[in-house]
């Protein structure tokens, strides 16, 4: 005789499975909000965290940037090239000292180690053996490399005293030249 | 100027004359003066007791007033004397001044005499009865019949204390001063509460018409919790009903002449199914009634003893509500509800509030062709019987003197039985009388023998009616308003034909309140949703923005520190070409090394330089080592070693310095000696 008990009995259904799943809503958006907050707030404290140390490391910078690199400046000015180049390049300075200087070895051919702002830097190492020569020779060829405003050095010198002999001497040296290197 | 207010004055007097019950907004438009001014005259017509507030109505908070001229200026009021009196007259004397009541005068004399009670068997005391009711046109009735019965038995009693210059008090403070903040609460709650929320069967009711079916088969029908208008359609038997009725969902059917039983059965059966079972039986073996013709409907009460049951019914056969089946028939709706009369007293009582609640009441439903009595309590019938005066409709005077010997004879048994049962210890509380017979006389009769209250429960008219309809509705009006006030609080269902439909409905009730708080519960959490969305929608744009500004300041980290480490590595570089030039200056610092005092006595055969290559990031030390040997020095070679070592030791810019020797060899002392320059 009533009609209306099984719509309204469908209509409460309906209702409960809206209310369910609206509170089903209720809940995800409640742990979703206090997810969000959690994240936050350890996102926060994170960055703080950053912050604190990005300072220090901003002072670390400041401090490092107050070196001028002026060897790396005047380095850019220099280059170093093939052990053929270098070769010729390092006989015609001995000569113009009046040191004739014999063939070279390779030590170790043109190398990049390392690269700067202005460029790769290489270095090249060339070996030469000089017998019966006085100390004055020794002293030039020190002396020619002291003078020398490029970065190149002696890193092995041997210097023996000719047998029989007080003045003459045999000296080898590896000569180390460093700068900038072309691609 | 006085002539002015005297004529406004006579005008206010006039149109509460045509109209017994208005309020000063109505009074306002018919005079054409505002309200404002109007509550002067008003004031002062109350004071002067030529109008009196008849009812008040709570409407959002704010108390409305409906005036009446008082009994005494009231010229309708003479005139229902008039026709009391003429009614009277046309049985019995010409004479006014003593007529004889068609009452019998006590309850004694009634009992005794009820098979030759007439007109013209009235005692004498019975002009005095009837003198009673020809009240003097100056003199105000005590109770006025146009207050509000549903609240006369709680407002007369509470209000009786206040004297009527209290009122007089109240009413001359302005309106809301009046009203305290205990009442606007009270009154807010009541609206709530009136519009029944909390009801089961609001819902259902609210859209509901009501079709009752007189004794002369008229059909008279309306629409439930109409707001402004109160409007009856009445039709004969053969006339179809408005089709305003007839939109309604559910339909209410009560029909004037329903015949049905009441009986009280005490059982000690706990479970619904046992309870009806039983009943059912009981019913059928009792009054010979077949199955397929029962129809009943019971409700549960508890009783004394612990683990019985009054099982309250109300039965009749099948064929009994074939006419309101057929009347019903009319209207499309399926969903019908079938009620005694009885049943809707149990409502009306109900009504009267908590206060009332253990007041015993009889309600006297004079009908056209019988009267019907029910003893009620709360929401429990006691006792109910159906008394069949005639089946013509009969003069007032005749009707009287049929109706009254039966009442008060079915009176007399029944507070016996109900005295016997425990249920009753002296006369009624109150009397309500009703119907489209109720009068005057009936109630002044009550109240004169019984000495208890009788209310005449016909309710007044406040709200705006077709008055072309009143004709045809006769005395049936009020009675219809009565069913109206009644079913304004639906509730359980209580004694609704049939069992299965009531439970039927009491379980669409509860669907209606689940689904109401279902809906609110959803209104709720949608809003909250809303809100929590809003929040989880800040809340991730915060957490993404949090999240951003981290992944920023790392990605910062990360360049700053590429940066530091490459910057690292430049200063390195720098430093490393710095040492380089500082050691080509080691040399010629060497050859000056050799040459002093240190190494004077050394004969040095070789030496031997060592620095390390480019890519070594250090300070190009160079590492020497000199072979030689110190000659011509035996012994002192050994101390002169010593002495170098030392020298070399206080050389700031010698490090490591190790100075060894061999054994002799000749004249000359081997020696080794290392350092870093």
């Amino acid at each position: 005789m009533i009609t209306k008990k099984n719509s309204k009995a469908v209509v409460m259904i309906i209702l409960m499975i809206f209310n369910v799943s609206m509170l089903s809503f209720t809940i995800y958006n409640l742990v979703s909000i206090n997810s969000h907050k959690k994240s936050t707030l350890s996102y926060q404290f994170i960055d703080s965290r950053n912050k604190d140390y990005f300072s220090r490391l901003s002072k670390i910078l400041n401090s490092l940037n107050k070196n001028e690199l002026t060897n790396l400046k005047t380095l850019s000015e220099y280059y170093v090239y093939e052990s053929s180049i270098e070769a010729i390049s390092n006989r015609e300075l001995f000569k113009k000292k009046g040191v004739n200087l014999p063939q070279y070895t390779i030590s170790k051919e043109l190398t990049n180690f390392t690269e700067s702002s202005e460029g790769k830097i290489g270095f090249i190492q060339l070996g030469y053996a000089l017998n019966n020569r006085t100390f004055s020779d020794l002293m030039v060829v020190l002396e020619t490399i002291n003078k020398n405003q490029r970065f190149d050095y002696i890193n092995q010198l041997n210097v023996s005293k000719v047998n029989g002999s007080d003045e003459k001497l045999n000296m080898s040296f590896t000569y180390t030249n460093l700068g900038l290197v072309l691609d | 100027m006085n002539v002015k207010k005297e004529s406004l004055r006579d005008k206010i007097l006039e149109y509460l004359s045509n109209n017994p019950s208005a309020e000063v907004k109505d009074i306002a438009t018919y005079v054409q003066i505002s309200k404002q001014a109007l509550y002067y005259h008003i004031k002062l017509l109350t004071k002067q007791k030529k109008i009196q507030i008849v009812d008040s109505q709570f409407v959002n908070g704010i108390e409305k007033k409906f005036y009446s001229l008082n009994a005494a200026q009231d010229p309708d009021n003479t005139d229902n004397q008039a026709v009391l009196v003429d009614d009277d007259s046309s049985i019995s004397s010409t004479n006014t001044k003593q007529k004889k009541s068609p009452l019998p005068q006590s309850i004694d004399d009634n009992t005794q005499k009820t098979s030759d009670l007439d007109l013209d068997n009235t005692s004498n005391a019975s002009n005095n009865a009837l003198d009673s009711q020809n009240l003097s046109p100056y003199e105000p009735e005590p109770i006025k019949k146009d207050i509000d019965p549903l609240k006369a038995n709680i407002e007369l009693t509470k209000a009786s204390p206040k004297s009527s210059s209290s009122q007089k008090h109240d009413i001359s403070k302005p309106l809301d001063s009046k009203i305290s903040l205990i009442d606007r609460f009270y009154t807010i709650f009541n609206n709530i509460k009136n519009l029944g929320l909390f009801n089961l069967d609001t819902y259902d009711t609210y859209n509901s018409a009501t079709l009752f079916i007189t004794a002369s088969n008229k059909k008279i029908a309306f629409n439930n919790r109409q707001r402004t208008e109160f409007n009856v359609h009445i039709a004969d038997e053969k006339e179809p009903i408005s089709k305003d009725i007839k939109r309604n969902s559910r339909l209410l059917v009560v029909e004037e002449n329903f015949v049905d039983n009441h009986e009280r059965i005490i059982v000690p059966l706990k479970k619904q199914k046992d309870q009806e079972a039983f009943l059912k039986r009981y019913i059928l073996k009792k009054y010979n009634i077949k199955e397929e013709e029962l129809i009943y409907t019971y409700e549960k009460y508890k009783t004394k003893e612990k683990d019985m049951y009054e099982l309250n019914t109300l039965f009749t056969r099948s064929k009994y509500l074939r006419s309101s089946i057929e009347a019903a028939n009319e209207f499309k709706t399926k969903n019908r509800l079938y009620i005694s009369l009885a049943g809707i007293f149990t409502y009306y009582n109900f009504q009267l509030g908590r206060a009332a609640k253990n007041n015993i009441n009889l309600y006297l439903y004079m009908g056209i062709k019988g009267c019907e009595l029910t003893w009620i309590k709360g929401n429990r019938i006691l006792y109910n019987r159906t008394i069949l005066i005639s089946n013509q409709a009969i003069s007032e005077a005749s009707y009287l003197s049929e109706a009254i010997p039966g009442i008060i004879r079915t009176i007399k048994v029944s507070l016996e039985e109900l005295k016997r049962d425990d249920l009753v210890e002296k006369e009624p509380n109150n009397i309500y009388v009703s119907g489209p017979k109720s009068n005057k006389s009936i109630e002044d009769y009550f109240k004169e023998n019984y000495k208890v209250k009788v209310l005449n429960i016909n309710v007044k008219i406040n709200k705006n009616f077709n008055q072309s309809q009143f004709k045809d509705l006769d005395d049936y009006y009020n009675t219809t308003m009565i069913l109206e006030k009644s079913f304004n609080r639906w509730g359980r269902f209580r004694y609704v034909y049939d069992q299965k439909n009531k439970l039927d409905l009491r379980k669409t009730g509860v669907f209606n309140v689940v689904n109401l708080m279902m809906g609110l519960t959803t209104a709720i959490l949608i809003l909250l949703n809303i809100k929590l969305y809003e929040q989880k929608v800040v809340n991730n744009y915060d957490q993404i923005s949090a999240k951003l500004s981290a992944e920023m300041q790392l990605k910062l980290i990360d360049n700053t520190e590429k940066v530091i480490s490459e910057r690292y590595k430049f200063n390195k570089i720098d430093k490393t070409l710095g040492n380089i030039k500082a050691a080509k200056h080691n040399s010629i610092e060497l050859i000056k090394l050799l040459n002093s005092q240190v190494f004077k006595k050394v004969d040095i055969n070789s030496m031997e330089i060592q620095a390390t290559d480019p890519n070594v990031y250090d300070s190009k030390n160079l590492e020497v080592k000199i072979t030689g040997g110190v000659v011509s020095r035996r012994p002192e070679a050994i101390l002169e070693v010593a002495n170098i070592e030392e020298s070399l030791k206080q050389i700031e810019y010698v490090d490591n310095s190790i100075v060894e020797y061999r054994t002799y060899q000749g004249n000359k002392l081997p020696i080794t000696i290392t350092f870093a320059l």
